[in-house]
């Protein structure tokens, strides 16, 4: 990945006829490998804006040239390539799916790049490996702790090897122990696969590991 | 792509087993209910016009050309052995048999009760009625001897007499002169059609032809063909062989009253079933849509992930399309069995009373399975199940991935 610059991104609400600015002409650059986390206190904007990079929410205004590539002027159709393919994702409440193992929510998002069944379970095996859950291969989400859940959500978002690794609070629900393993993997993940990682997070044992922090404020780069 | 959506689908399937086993259950029911009800209601039409057919009309008719104005044996024909060879000839006809019909009134010791005397030809007669179907071939032709008849039950009840005795008989002959006659109650029929049984007593057709002076001369000539469907195509045919002064009627003619009522009935059984139809697809509409909407977090995650909106529609479709599958076929297995064993005891209706009796359905209604009317039954449910599936499809595959994932079910 070359570069994320993001211009001047607005997203407003509307509430009763009121016009409500969850982002105000938000403006920055990330370059590639970097660690950067987006701070501040809830309501803040954090999780929109992380939204709005990953193209899971569309904005009111402004771009995001990812590559030189505007997103916002994708179509549905080429977002979902652009997610499936460039991104991964870590989100605050893991988000697997329930009715399939760890093995298989790993493997599902090389399954849908279109990869044979044979290498995507490899794969997946080797990322449920490298997040130390070698054991939990089969296993539900709900037979996994909150930890591992998280855990098998990094091997997830990392297993496709994206340029780009977007997690939204990855610690919010996790105590002390899981939460500096998470982070310690990944540090190490980010090493090893030369992933630039934007994540959200007023947990200052993520904010303590961040190269670069954004604070924002009511939607504004403080 | 699809294959993997397939799997994903049918995994879903199983994984949601809990809330799928509902829809399943109430998509089950749906199909052994109005598969069941269809059946009923084939029987009942069926019933009805075997009714018809037995009840001495048959498939057609030949009757004079005024029988219709004057139903008495004034109203009489002669109809040739080789005409009867001829009609009973013809591809389709099961039967052909002459019969004469007097109205007469009977008199017992303390009763007077208005009846009909039905003249039968004891071999062709076999074939045809109920009377030649479930009394004549278990009895002997002696029983019509001696001015011996054979008497409906309701109707020896209604006179207050029984077997053996004697009962005299008002009625008039070929040339209109009143001949009161005897007539001994040699023995009793029983029919599971009330109203027959109270009007029709029967005796040999040459007894009857030379009492009343009709020599060889026949009140009716009933016809019945192997399928109701001869009856409109063998029409012209048969109608080219019949009598001078005769007349061809086919039963709805002579039952007009029976035949507008299966009309309106087919009507009526079709507007219920699309009222049906239209009523089970709500609440099979309502349940998918809430299981789908339960799992509008899950549809953003794929999303997220980066499967296109259409493969959203696409994974919905194909959970519809197992749990139709799976809820049609444990259905229709279920239906089927329920409906062929409730054929085979039939239901006994006997507390509806004598408004049903008078349609001839006797005190049990047989439901009549027929595994084509089954496979369109299914085949329209599984049809209006994957068309309300359509709405949950497209409504999940529209939400952004965001607001889908902040959604909890």
């Amino acid at each position: 990945m070359k570069s994320i610059i993001i211009k001047n991104i607005s997203k407003i609400y509307v509430q009763a006829n009121t016009n409500f600015y969850a982002l105000k002409n938000v403006s920055f650059e990330i370059v590639p490998k970097e660690f950067v986390v987006l701070s501040g206190p809830s309501g803040s904007g954090k999780s929109t804006l992380l939204n709005i990079i990953g193209s899971l929410d569309s904005a009111s205004s402004g771009e995001i040239l990812i590559n030189g590539e505007d997103i916002c002027k994708k179509n549905s159709s080429e977002l979902s390539n652009f997610r499936l393919h460039k991104l991964g994702f870590i989100f605050q409440s893991y988000n697997l799916l329930p009715v399939l193992t760890a093995l298989e929510n790993v493997a599902l998002s090389l399954d849908l790049q279109g990869l044979p069944k044979k290498e995507s379970i490899e794969r997946a095996k080797q990322a449920l490996s490298d997040v130390g859950l070698a054991n939990y291969f089969k296993s539900k989400p709900k037979e996994l702790s909150g930890g591992q859940q998280q855990r098998v959500a990094i091997a997830r978002a990392l297993v496709g090897n994206p340029e780009l690794i977007l997690a939204d609070e990855p610690t919010a629900n996790l105590d002390g122990k899981n939460a500096e393993s998470l982070i310690a993997i990944m540090k190490s993940m980010k090493e090893k696969y030369n992933t630039t990682i934007i994540a959200s997070s007023h947990d200052d044992r993520v904010i303590t590991q961040a190269e670069r922090l954004i604070k924002l404020r009511d939607g504004e780069i403080v | 792509m699809i294959a993997i959506i397939f799997k994903l689908a049918w995994r879903n399937v199983l994984g949601y087993s809990d809330k799928n086993k509902i829809i399943v259950s109430i998509i089950i029911v749906s199909v052994i209910f109005i598969q069941f009800l269809w059946a009923l209601s084939e029987g009942f039409g069926r019933q009805v016009k075997t009714f018809a057919l037995d009840s001495l009309v048959g498939n057609m008719q030949i009757l004079h050309e005024n029988a219709k104005i004057n139903p008495s044996v004034a109203n009489s024909f002669e109809i040739s052995d080789i005409t009867l060879n001829k009609i009973a000839t013809i591809q389709g006809v099961v039967g052909v048999t002459k019969r004469v019909k007097v109205p007469m009134v009977l008199r017992s010791e303390r009763v007077a009760q208005n009846a009909m005397l039905v003249g039968i030809d004891l071999v062709t007669e076999q074939k045809l009625s109920f009377y030649g179907k479930d009394y004549l071939p278990y009895n002997e032709p002696i029983t019509y001897k001696n001015n011996g008849v054979v008497m409906g039950k309701t109707l020896v009840d209604d006179l207050e007499t029984q077997k053996n005795f004697r009962v005299v008989s008002s009625a008039e002959d070929y040339k209109g002169n009143s001949i009161e006659s005897p007539l001994y109650i040699n023995d009793i029929y029983k029919s599971s059609m009330p109203n027959v049984e109270e009007m029709y007593l029967f005796q040999d057709i040459k007894q009857v032809q030379k009492r009343y002076n009709l020599g060889n001369k026949v009140t009716e000539v009933s016809i019945i063909f192997s399928d109701d469907k001869y009856t409109d195509a063998l029409y012209d045919e048969i109608n080219k062989l019949i009598p001078p002064h005769t007349k061809l009627y086919k039963w709805g003619d002579i039952m007009g009253f029976l035949k507008n009522w299966l009309a309106m009935m087919t009507i009526n059984i079709t507007v219920f079933f699309l009222i049906v139809f239209i009523s089970a697809s709500f609440p099979l509409a309502n349940t998918l849509l809430i299981s789908v909407l339960e799992r509008t977090h899950e549809f953003g995650i794929i999303n997220a992930l980066g499967l296109k909106k259409f493969y959203i529609f696409l994974l919905i479709m194909f959970e519809a399309f197992f749990i139709l599958l799976i809820s049609i076929s444990i259905g229709f297995i279920l239906g089927a069995i329920i409906t062929i064993t409730l054929s085979d005891i039939g239901i006994n209706i006997s507390g509806f009373g004598a408004g049903l009796a008078q349609l001839g359905l006797g005190d049990y209604l047989y439901p009549h399975y027929n595994i084509v009317s089954s496979i369109i039954i299914a085949s329209l449910l599984f049809i209006i199940g994957m068309l309300v599936s359509l709405y949950p499809a497209i409504k999940a595959s529209l939400y952004n991935p965001a607001t889908a994932m902040s959604k909890r079910g």
